[in-house]
């Protein structure tokens, strides 16, 4: 379970995050939506400890993130914006590592690989050098290193951007199934259908506020309108930025 | 340490694989011996030339009226050539080294026994030139005191009442020293290999891994900073020993394989202890380089920038040694003690063959620590900045 409560981050003159408070849990897919620029990766950055909110708390599994952040990390999985890659390691190589890196060994971790390797449907790359691979190679070997350890929180940022339509039906059915498993998952999107889709649970930034809080239902009532699009266009002031 | 080990073997296998790299990083460190090898034998070639065995022309007008002294000089290594004209002139243009004019005065006098006027044309500003006209000077001396010997004796005088004092020079500069003149140019060249030869490997492993986004994933690990850092310093640390002592071998075989002696007509040792003794003295000055390295690779904004400071570091750390092969070796501690500039000094003492204190080793090994310490502390405060992610 992730907890936040007002949060706040500016870099600069820039407001990146002014006040973002949601609670994700176990058994649940919360998703982050909102236009670029909205403040999305910030408030993830900020749960996986690698920013410093200026104000506000985050915990993960009823841990401090700013006080115990290594213990935070021990309890989530994150998928990055970019997913970058060792390119002159293997794509197994650049999974092992991180796999070490997280105090896995031996005969569990190269089993763990192997399972993930059929889970995202990677054999047919997964020991060559990393350099040149497509976006959607990428993400999954990205994923798969998130996964590794698997992480009662998972964090994912846009993680359908930029793959084709089977690999989007193919993550959308991991996050379900990793719900399914019970685990707390958060994902940010900057498109409706999507978040709306998926979603148990919504929560609508923009310019770095939470503008909207609840399941599809509840922020329909809220809002006295017939879909969700309205809701959202309500909520927002404008469709910028939600479009597919 | 666990942790450290996993980072420090990732990245090695990361930049073995890195071959275009690894092969210009080696290339750089051999460039180095293979250049100073090639200077010590081409300035080698230049020095011969100025042997006394080869004869010097010189100049001369009216040679009929000296034949002794004519004699004199072509037994002594130089060759006569008859002239004509505008000596002066000629002189002046550099198109001869040095002339001689004789008169029919100087055969009238020298037969009186008066003092016979010998001309001497001479440019002294020409510098090439300095070796030939005091050779020839010298030569003219020597024949002068000669001819009075001869003269005393034969008017029954003793000719050493001429001479109530003899120098007697001894030249202590020992062949080798001459030619470490330019072999102080050593200690500079090897603080250049070992402030650059881990540069590479260190810009790649911080810098290349933001700006192709795995710093990002693999600060998620829950893994002290510290940890992944002295991993990365490690990797650029032993690659750049594995460099400085390749360099140094790649020196000391030339030195042992190529004709050195032959060509510089002289012998000179470099023995294989006191370059090993330099190769240890080297290793924590890399220790220090590496984390030196590391903490200013940490605030490049980018990988252009993190290797344009890093190609000006050896040069900023070397200069005070340039200035080594000029001035009296220091024997001051606390010059001694100068990460950088005290392993200049006491490499140059190794290779002149003079004493090394194990205090002066001790004193310098420890302010290296210390500053390695203080600036791989730097350096991991660095790196636990929230702004080591964003480019700017
Ligand atoms: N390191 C940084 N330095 C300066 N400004 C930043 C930094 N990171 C984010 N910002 C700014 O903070 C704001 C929020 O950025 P953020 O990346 O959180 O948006 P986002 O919702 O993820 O957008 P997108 O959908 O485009 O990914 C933006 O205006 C961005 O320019
Ligand atoms: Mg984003």
């Amino acid at each position: 379970m992730i907890q936040t409560e007002h949060l706040k981050k500016s870099f600069g003159k820039v407001q990146a995050v002014q006040d973002v408070s949601f609670t994700a849990q176990d058994g649940q897919i919360t998703g982050l939506l909102g236009p670029n620029g909205a403040g999305k990766t910030t408030t993830l950055r900020i749960i996986y400890t690698l920013l410093k909110p200026d104000s506000g708390t985050v915990t993960v599994d009823g841990i401090d993130a700013v006080r115990q952040p290594l213990e935070v990390l021990r309890h989530l999985g994150a998928l990055t914006e970019a997913h970058g890659l060792y390119v002159r390691l293997t794509a197994r190589e650049n999974i092992r590592y991180f796999g070490r890196l997280r105090g896995m060994e031996g005969e569990a971790l190269e089993n763990r690989i192997e399972e993930l390797c059929k889970l995202l449907d990677m054999q047919e790359f997964i020991d060559r050098r990393t350099e040149g691979f497509s976006n959607g190679q990428r993400v999954k070997v990205s994923i798969a290193r998130a996964l590794l350890h698997n992480p009662q929180n998972i964090l994912l940022d846009e993680p359908t951007n930029g793959l084709d339509v089977m690999a989007t039906r193919a993550m959308r059915t991991l996050i379900r199934r990793l719900r399914d498993e019970g685990k707390c998952v958060v994902f940010s999107s900057h498109i409706m259908q999507e978040v709306s889709l998926l979603c148990d649970r919504l929560v609508v930034i923009a310019h770095g506020q939470v503008v909207l809080n609840g399941t599809k239902e509840e922020i329909r009532q809220q809002m006295g309108t017939e879909n969700l699009e309205d809701a959202f266009v309500a909520a927002i002031g404008s469709a910028e930025g939600l479009e597919e | 340490m666990n942790i450290i080990w996993i980072v420090f073997r990732k990245e090695w296998v990361d930049h073995i694989r890195d071959q275009r790299a690894v092969v210009s990083a080696l290339a750089n460190g051999l460039f180095t011996p293979v250049f100073m090898l090639a200077m010590v034998l081409l300035l080698g070639k230049t020095m011969l030339s100025f042997n006394e065995e080869n004869p010097e022309p010189l100049h001369v007008i009216g040679q009929q009226y000296a034949p002794a002294l004519m004699q004199y000089l072509e037994a002594s290594n130089i060759e006569i050539v008859p002239a004509s004209g505008d000596l002066a002139e000629e002189v002046r243009q550099g198109k001869v080294k040095m002339g001689l004019i004789l008169t029919e005065e100087y055969a009238q006098a020298f037969r009186e026994g008066r003092p016979a006027p010998v001309q001497l044309v001479m440019d002294t500003s020409r510098q090439s030139n300095l070796l030939v006209m005091n050779r020839v000077i010298r030569l003219i001396e020597t024949y002068s005191r000669q001819v009075t010997s001869l003269r005393l004796m034969a008017r029954g005088i003793d000719p050493l009442i001429l001479m109530p004092l003899i120098p007697n020079i001894q030249d202590v500069a020992t062949p080798q020293s001459s030619a470490l003149l330019f072999m102080s140019m050593l200690p500079f060249f090897i603080a250049l290999v070992v402030f650059s030869a881990g540069a590479g490997v260190i810009v790649d492993s911080l810098v290349g891994e933001r700006e192709r986004n795995t710093l990002e994933p693999l600060l998620i690990n829950p893994v002290r900073r510290s940890s992944l850092l002295i991993g990365k310093v490690l990797t650029s640390f032993s690659f750049a020993v594995m460099t400085v002592g390749l360099s140094l071998f790649v020196f000391w075989l030339g030195f042992q394989v190529l004709p050195i002696e032959e060509s510089i007509g002289f012998s000179m040792t470099l023995s294989a202890s006191s370059m090993f003794f330099i190769f240890l003295l080297c290793i924590p000055e890399t220790a220090f380089a590496a984390v030196l390295q590391a903490f200013i690779a940490s605030f490049a904004r980018s990988y252009k920038e993190a290797q344009t400071f890093l190609a000006v570091l050896p040069f900023v750390v070397g200069i005070p040694s340039v200035v080594l092969a000029f001035v009296p070796n220091p024997t001051d501690l606390l010059q001694v003690a100068i990460p950088g500039f005290g392993h200049s000094i006491l490499s140059n003492r190794l290779l002149r063959g003079e004493p090394v204190t194990s205090l002066e080793v001790i004193v310098l090994l420890l302010t290296t620590l210390l500053f390695t310490a203080v600036f791989l502390w730097l350096a991991i405060r660095s790196f636990q900045r929230e702004r080591i992610l964003a480019s700017k």
